[in-house]
């Protein structure tokens, strides 16, 4: 009992049941300047991020410079549009990505064919973009160049592969894909076959 | 015609969101913003659930499907309705403060944020990498075959790019916003994409309402709707805000649930945890955590109803992603793995990396051009209403912040990645999971600084109060 009195219990004004320390006397719990300090930074914070959004970077205005642009510009064709308009020239039937001149090699085109390949293989889907065979493992575009993919005709045709696309060249210009439709497989009697595409 | 039916599907969810929370009964009313916000929040995550498992027992996402969600959801709320147990609908607030008028501003700067979000997803194709090769492409997957048998996508690594193992939630309900649609149109998609990610603004005022007034509770949520990340990454097709969303809701159910103990909100967070564990990876970390955190409180407070608690969350989470943690767990993963680099010996060895990582997050909270001032004014208000500090709900809360930046550290601890290169990339996008829990943490040390309902003079706690006010 004697124990119990001796304990310095917090006063109730200062502290309502709480802890008790040093931040008290800085914050006390009915100050008015605590209330009005943590309006004005909330206030401030979202004023802040107001304007940020009239930034001539943000995505607010992003988004009105796209909606008033020109209908010029709106017609000029993105990368992914591009690329979504080649894989819709494939055709029936799967697709082999192949690699070509410094396509091969230089790591310069690293990004741009990792996101071809993966834009074609999301477009194309339930068809196949083959830049390696199923068991090999591919994270990015360094990946396509390191495996250097080439299979063989019978390879292509058991994977019912219709075209065939060629990324990169010896010249410089650029990228751009370009697409060739392979000729019908012949079956062992001489008559083309054209399976179904899928997998 | 596609937009159409996306909407319809869009209704789906918010009915089965409805009819859940009606056998849930969080409360007997439900506010205008728990009907826009809650409703579909948890009928999202129920409709992913539901269509994996439904996947599961070879039925693709199809509009058969979804007819089916529908009729039994009906049927439910038929029942439901004649044993008198829905909750009806408080439309008009009669419990208004002083100064609540100002809140026409927040709510403003809310609806602008959003329709920003909302008109970029359905104005803009789908371009992001992880969005396409991650998320839409796992959706179009699944809306073309069932998961059973075990498509050959999911073992194709010359497609491992697309991270092969990672949870479907988002892809299922994308997929199924196709089936309601007959076709794979990702443009027309990207609506289930904005649906989803402005349903954190809702998420987060919730929990501050708990413990603020309307207004304060609005200007911060203004602020999360208006964050530059929330803008950036909306309507992209991204798994982040979604995850963030999940994420909002477990930890305010697990934070109610440690200040009222009430079974409903057990249950809710049990639910939201299970959500959030099927929308990424991060989220199944994450959701652990809430039951640790639930486990310790228990503990702490030695209390047999803790221990229950518990129990339930761990015996509920497994119940409800058992399936796929079995289905996944033959799935080839990527380099990356990290669930297995974090319980190997590489952990201890990558430590001092945490050196340069550490300082990375930090100053990643002070990029005004990223996050404005939001950090720092969390910082702040914890400082003013430091003595919230003393509420055990506020301190799990901390401690599950702690718990989860820490996590997110040891990832990049461990990551294949060049740091350097990955932080950049990846840090605000994480950053982004925590700016609920970092929201709420504002709002309720702010109540304890002076804005909270207890402090309100003139309001009386009468029944009617106090159902508005339970959320």
């Amino acid at each position: 009992m004697l124990k119990l009195s001796r304990v310095r219990l917090p006063n109730p004004r200062v502290n309502p049941g709480l802890t008790e320390n040093i931040l008290n006397p800085l914050f006390p719990a009915d100050g008015r300047s605590s209330r009005n300090a943590a309006w004005g930074i909330v206030l401030l914070a979202l004023a802040q991020l107001c304007w940020l959004q009239l930034q001539p970077e943000s995505k607010f205005h992003q988004f009105c410079a796209v909606a008033t642009e020109s209908a010029t510009d709106r017609a000029a064709l993105t990368e992914q549009e591009q690329f979504d308009r080649i894989a819709r020239q494939t055709g029936n039937g799967n697709v082999l990505l192949k690699l070509a001149g410094y396509a091969k090699t230089n790591p310069v085109v690293e990004h741009s064919l990792g996101y071809f390949y993966f834009r074609t293989s999301y477009a194309l889907y339930p068809r196949r973009v083959y830049a390696a065979s199923a068991d090999q493992v591919i994270n990015d575009g360094r990946d396509i160049m390191r495996i250097g993919f080439n299979p063989d005709p019978q390879w292509l045709q058991a994977h019912d592969v219709h075209s065939v696309l060629t990324f990169g060249n010896d010249y410089p210009g650029g990228e751009t894909p370009r697409l060739e439709i392979l000729p019908p497989f012949q079956d062992p009697a001489g008559t083309p076959t054209n399976p179904s595409g899928g997998n | 015609m596609a937009i159409l039916a996306c909407c319809f599907y869009l209704l789906l969810i918010v009915l089965l969101g409805y009819t859940l929370l009606s056998v849930i009964r969080p409360s007997n009313q439900l506010t205008i913003v728990q009907l826009t916000g809650l409703c579909p929040v948890v009928g999202a995550g129920t409709m992913g659930l539901l269509l994996f498992w439904i996947s599961l027992m070879g039925f693709a996402p199809s509009r058969q499907v979804l007819a089916a969600i529908g009729v039994v959801t009906g049927a439910v709320l038929v029942v439901l309705k004649n044993k008198q147990r829905l909750p009806g609908i408080k439309l008009v607030a009669n419990d208004l403060d002083e100064g609540d008028g100002w809140i026409v501003i927040p709510v403003g700067i809310i609806m602008a944020g959003m329709a920003v979000i909302v008109a970029g997803a359905v104005t803009s194709p789908l371009t992001e990498w992880d969005a396409l090769a991650i998320w839409a492409f796992k959706a179009k997957v699944l809306v073309h075959a069932a998961l059973c048998p075990t498509p050959i996508y999911f073992h194709d690594t010359s497609l491992s790019y697309s991270h092969l193992d990672y949870p479907l939630m988002v892809p299922f309900l994308t997929a199924g916003a196709y089936a309601a649609m007959g076709t794979v149109d990702d443009q027309t998609g990207k609506l289930v994409s904005a649906f989803l990610d402005v349903l954190l603004v809702p998420m987060v005022y919730l929990g501050l309402r708990w413990k603020l007034r309307r207004l304060p509770a609005a200007c911060l949520s203004a602020m999360v709707a208006v964050l530059p990340m929330m803008l950036r990454y909306g309507g992209t097709g991204y798994a982040d805000l979604p995850l963030a969303m999940f994420y909002a809701g477990s930890v305010f159910y697990v934070s109610r649930w440690i200040d009222q103990q009430q079974w409903k909100d057990l249950t809710l967070a049990i639910l939201f945890s299970v959500f959030a564990a099927f929308t990424k990876n991060e989220g199944l970390v994450l959701s652990l955590m809430n039951g640790v955190v639930i486990l310790a409180c228990g503990l702490w407070a030695a209390r047999r109803r803790g221990w229950m608690a518990a129990t339930m969350f761990f015996a509920a989470w497994l119940a409800m992603d058992a399936p796929w943690l079995i289905w996944s767990r033959n799935l080839p993963h990527t380099h990356e793995d990290y669930g297995s680099k974090l319980l190997s010996s590489q952990l201890v060895t990558h430590l001092p990396r945490l050196k340069e990582i550490i300082p990375a997050m930090v100053v990643q909270t002070a990029e005004f051009q990223v996050w404005g001032l939001f950090w720092i004014m969390v910082g702040m208000l914890a400082l003013l209403g430091w003595r919230a500090l003393a509420r055990p709900y506020v301190l799990a809360l901390w401690i599950l912040l702690g718990l989860h930046l820490m996590s997110y550290a040891l990832a990049y601890s461990v990551t294949p990645w060049d740091i350097a290169v990955l932080m950049p990339m990846t840090l605000d996008r994480l950053f982004l999971h925590a700016v609920p829990a970092a929201a709420f943490l504002a709002g309720w040390h702010w109540a304890e600084a002076g804005v909270g309902h207890q402090r309100v003079g003139k309001m009386k706690q009468t029944s009617t109060v106090k159902e508005a006010l339970d959320i």
